[in-house]
Order: C-alpha cells, then structure tokens, then sequence
C-alpha cells in the first residue's frame, strides 16, 4: 500500500539507499537512514508531549537540515507542520500562529527576541528551540514514532496572500504531495542520481516539491540560501547541481551585470534541468537563460499554491513560444473558461481552472473563500457538477490553436512579485499603520526586468516623509511587501458610493508623475 | 573602520529596525533577505562612494559589519 504518507517516500527511499546522502547544507550532510531514525526519533519525542492529532506545528527555521527534520518528525507524529519564513515580520509571524492555533512551535534561537513581543496574544504553549532538537531526538533513541493515519490527513499549511487582508492558510494533505512529487519528477525525469538545488523555501508549493522529490527518489538536495548571484553559479559548479529549481527574481539578479559577472564560457555540464516557476519569466531572460545555460533544459512551469502546480511548457517547445505556460501537467486538467462557465475559444481570454491531481482541501478557517476558490467542476452536467471540485485560480490565460496556454494576467488586483502573492489591501493596511498616512492604495507595477514591483499612492494627514515612509514599510514587513515608489497625491477621487475609485486614482497619478 | 562600522549599524537598525554585532555573521543572522541585501549594495556604494565590480560581490567580502567596513577601507584606497 505504501507509499500513502508522505513519510512513506522517506522509508522506502531509506530501505534502497540507506548510505547515500538525502540532504546536504554546506559541509553539513545526512543520509537517508540518518533521516529516517532521526525523524522517527523526534516523531517519538512530540507524540510525548501531549498535543491532540492533527495539532499545528510552526517551524521558524532557517533552510537547513535542522528545518528538513522538523517537517518529517512532525509527520512522525501525525502532527501538521506550517513552516513560517524567516523574513516574515512580527505582525505576519503573529497572523500565522494565531490563524491556525499552533500550539508548539520549532523555532531558532536568533528568532528568540522577535518572539518574546509575539506570544502574548497567541496560543503558543511551548517552543522547542533548534539546538534542544538534538538532546530530543538523542533521548528517544530507537523508539519508533508508530503514527498511523491516512493519505487524506492533512500534512501542512502553507500561507500564501489572499485577495484580501492577511496571508490565508492553503490545507494540504498528504496525498497531494505525494502526487505533486511523483507528477513532477515524471515529467521533469527525476532519477535517483539528482543532486538538486534547494534554493526555494520550503513555505513555497514548489520549494517543499524539491524535498518531496528527492525523498521520493531516493536522490539528494543541496540546501543553498540565496544571497549574490555569483554564489549560485559558483555551487552549480562546486556541488555538480544537475537540477535548478528558480523564480524570475533570482534570474533578473543573475543577468544583471551589476550584480553578477557571468563567464560566457562557462559549461555547466552536471546540470541536466532548469525549471521556473512563481512569475512569468521575461522573454529575454528566457533567451538568456538558453544562451548561457545551451546544454540544460529549461521548463516554465506555473502552478498555485491552491492547485500545487498546474502546467509546463516541454523544453522542446521553449525556443518557439518562449512566452507560454505550455499544457497541464500528467494526472491534472486545465481549462479556459469564459463567464459564462464555457470553455474559451483559442484566443479568448478567460479564467484557468485546474481539476484532477493536486486540488488541495481549501483554506484554514476560511469557508466562504473556500467556496469561492474551490467550486463544483462547470463541465460536467449541471445537476452533477458538485460530484467534482476544481480551482477556479483567478488567473486569465488564453490558449492557442495547439491548446498552449498564455499567461494575461490576474483577475483581481493582485500584485505577483518575487514569487509572492501580494494582495494591495495588504501593503494598504501596511502604509496606513504609519501616523501620517491617511489613505494608501498599492497596485502592481510591471517592469521589463523580470520583477514586478509595488506602486502605491498616499494621501497625507498633514506633510509626509516618503523616505522615512519606506523605512517603516521595511521595518514592519517582509521586503517583497515593500512598494517600490511611492506617490503623495492631494486627495484620492471617490466613486458614488465612496469608495476610492482605484483605476481612476492610478491613472490620475499616471498622468501627474509620469508625464 | 569603528565610523564605517558604526553608519553601517545605524542602517540596520533604521532600516530593519535591529542590532547587529560587528563580527556577527549578517547571513545567518536572518535579518536581511537576499533583496535586502542588494539594498544594502546600493547604501554602501552612495554612502561610501565606492565602485563595486561583479566580483567583489561575493558573501566574502560582505559577511559581517567589521568585514564589510574592512572592505570599503581597501575599496577606497
């Protein structure tokens, strides 16, 4: 029957390649059957500390194996792991652990500060911190976690921004990892011989598909923080990377010749595949990428974390329409949809729904979004549509006359930046807890090199410091929350029923500024 | 070097709103993301009117407060 855990893939994984190395962090590394018995250790050691099935569990860990082991233990222990990213500020730290109850929390010791003005209003009985993991899963020596449950139990939360307000939790179970791992590693030809690059972080759909991936196929992950450009060409070479895994963000770093210095030269003959997701990535950044890296594969990929992951485009087709999101992936559907709930002709924009594989369980104390993002399948038979459920993604797309899918753009005002979903309100709420700011409206911005970036407009109380406005952007929120420039207009105009009348406003501020 | 060090931590703590010691590593510190970083290239170049080549940037040269500083002095000689 197994694999139906996620675990699962650990433990076969372990049974064939006991001594091979599953994930490596700088001269740090642990074998698979290091994984295992540590991860059923640790399994063993939360099962003991009362939580009910099912509890939350955070994970406030830098990439490292540290964080790879948290993730299997609390599945060990048949517990659900919501991994909170490092750059999340205290107010969106706060949201997390109070929107889905964590209880227990997993946390490094440098966030310890940060913590301490956080916990007052949470739930959070108990933290573990980083370096007592170790004496944990030292103490529970060879006791087995015995957790026994089924591929329908969710696995993990993964917060992504909504349409409105505060990030919301995706549910997902392990069933749907267990698809997106074997989906992807089908189609990107994953063997037992990769060395992948986990760049990603693993509180991204695709990022935690690397670990998925290689516990699945018994290969290995070479954890890597992003920092420079250059280091990331230089690990290529050093750790014979044969899998690159990347968001437009990272490429408009590596192309950017200020940033990085790239040796035409240079052959990258371990690397087999590149892969893009999180962003639709530039056409000539795509020309670049095939020009630098000739020998290696290139897959543009699009997915949401609603869906895990939707379609790409063969590396057969790239040169051709360097511009698609390619067909759905193997075990999944897409279509094109007008409002009419119709499939869109070629050409015709419309919204892309996804059904089959991957369509996870909805979001975390949230049923009215959930019935809106995750609905009855439109094409089937009126009276049996709510037999199926699909994702209505609020995504447009069109499809050509071969059935290849373009990417338009989103339906509502969300912002796509760095991978991130950015929902206006949040960055407006943002830019309105400053004292001088008395109206704020954010929109995207998009940019020819690769990055979409934030534009706001702010109406002030009295006068208003744009620099020192930033600066608390910055101090108060993660960096990809941060608007780029930001405007003062003199006063926002207001629709009949006084709202701010938001495509008016930016267009006024379009025509003062930019002309 | 102890000027450079100091308007170097008056950045972070303006713009992060946190305190960095000058030896501790800024990388794992978990203070700056990656385009944090590329924001402190740009302080550190109008700041310090200094000329950065792609090679320079590399976390060698960047891995703490003190190394930075230590950095800019040799970029400025």
């Amino acid at each position: 029957m197994k694999p139906f855990l996620l675990q699962h893939f650990l433990e076969l994984s372990c049974e064939q390649f006991p001594d091979k190395v599953a994930v490596k962090h700088g001269t740090e590394s642990i074998t698979f059957e290091g994984l295992y018995e540590k991860s059923d250790s640790l399994g063993y050691g939360l099962q003991g500390l009362g939580l009910s099935r099912g509890a939350r569990v955070g994970i406030l860990l830098d990439k490292s194996i540290a964080q790879v082991l948290s993730i299997l233990g609390i599945l060990n222990a048949g517990l659900i792991f919501v991994t909170i990213n490092p750059i999340l500020k205290e107010k969106q730290i706060r949201h997390i652990l109070k929107d889905c109850g964590i209880k227990l929390l997993i946390a490094s010791e440098k966030y310890g500060r940060q913590l301490e003005n956080i916990l007052s209003d949470t739930e959070v009985e108990k933290i573990i911190w980083q370096n007592e993991l170790d004496e944990m899963i030292h103490a529970c020596r060879g006791k087995n976690s015995r957790h026994t449950g089924t591929g329908e139990d969710i696995s993990s939360i993964i917060y992504t921004s909504g349409s409105t307000g505060m990030p919301k939790g995706i549910v997902i179970s392990h069933r749907t990892l267990i698809e997106g791992a074997r989906i992807v590693s089908r189609y990107l030809q994953i063997s037992e011989h990769e060395r992948i690059l986990g760049l990603l972080p693993f509180n991204f759909d695709y990022g935690l598909n690397q670990l998925t991936a290689t516990l699945y196929k018994g290969c290995t992950i070479v954890l890597f923080q992003f920092f420079m450009p250059n280091s990331l060409l230089n690990i290529l070479i050093d750790e014979k990377i044969t899998g690159l895994p990347a968001i437009p963000t990272i490429w408009s770093a590596v192309f950017n010749p200020q940033l990085c210095k790239i040796d035409p030269d240079q052959q990258y003959p371990a690397l087999r595949y590149i892969s893009n997701t999180g962003g639709k990535l530039p056409v000539p950044i795509v020309k670049k990428i095939r020009q630098h890296f000739s020998a290696t594969r290139l897959f543009l990929m699009y997915g949401l974390t609603e869906a895990f992951r939707s379609t790409y485009l063969d590396p057969g087709e790239v040169d051709r329409r360097p511009d698609s999101i390619g067909k759905a992936i193997p075990n999944v559907w897409v279509e094109v949809i007008n409002k009419n709930g119709k499939i869109c002709e070629p050409g015709e924009v419309g919204e892309l729904i996804h059904g089959g594989a991957c369509v996870t369980k909805g979001y975390w104390n949230n049923p009215e979004l959930t019935a809106r993002a995750f609905r009855p399948n439109p094409l089937l038979p009126a009276e049996n549509q709510f037999l199926d459920r699909v994702v209505f993604s609020g995504d447009l797309v069109k499809k050509d006359r071969e059935g290849f899918l373009y990417y338009v753009g989103r339906m509502d005002a969300m912002i796509k930046k760095e991978g991130y979903r950015v929902s206006p309100t949040e960055v407006e709420e943002l830019l309105m807890g400053h004292h001088d700011v008395f109206e704020a409206v954010a929109y995207g911005i998009e940019s020819e090199a690769a990055k979409n970036e934030i534009g706001a407009l702010v109406t002030a109380k009295d006068g208003i410091d744009i620099k020192e406005l930033t600066n608390f952007c910055r101090r108060n929120a993660p960096e990809y929350l941060v608007p780029a420039r930001i405007l003062v207009m003199d006063e926002f105009h207001k629709t009949e029923t006084g709202k701010i009348d938001r495509p008016r406003v930016i267009k006024e501020a379009h025509e003062k500024y930019d002309r | 070097m102890q000027q450079i060090i100091h308007t170097l931590g008056e950045y972070i703590k303006e713009q992060y709103n946190a305190k960095l010691d000058k030896q501790e590593n800024i990388f794992s510190a978990g203070i700056i993301d990656s385009i944090g970083f590329v924001n402190l290239i740009g302080f550190i170049t109008e700041e310090f009117r200094i000329e950065l080549d792609p090679e320079d940037l590399v976390e060698d040269n960047f891995y703490s407060l003190e190394r930075i500083a230590q950095f800019i002095s040799e970029k400025k000689e």
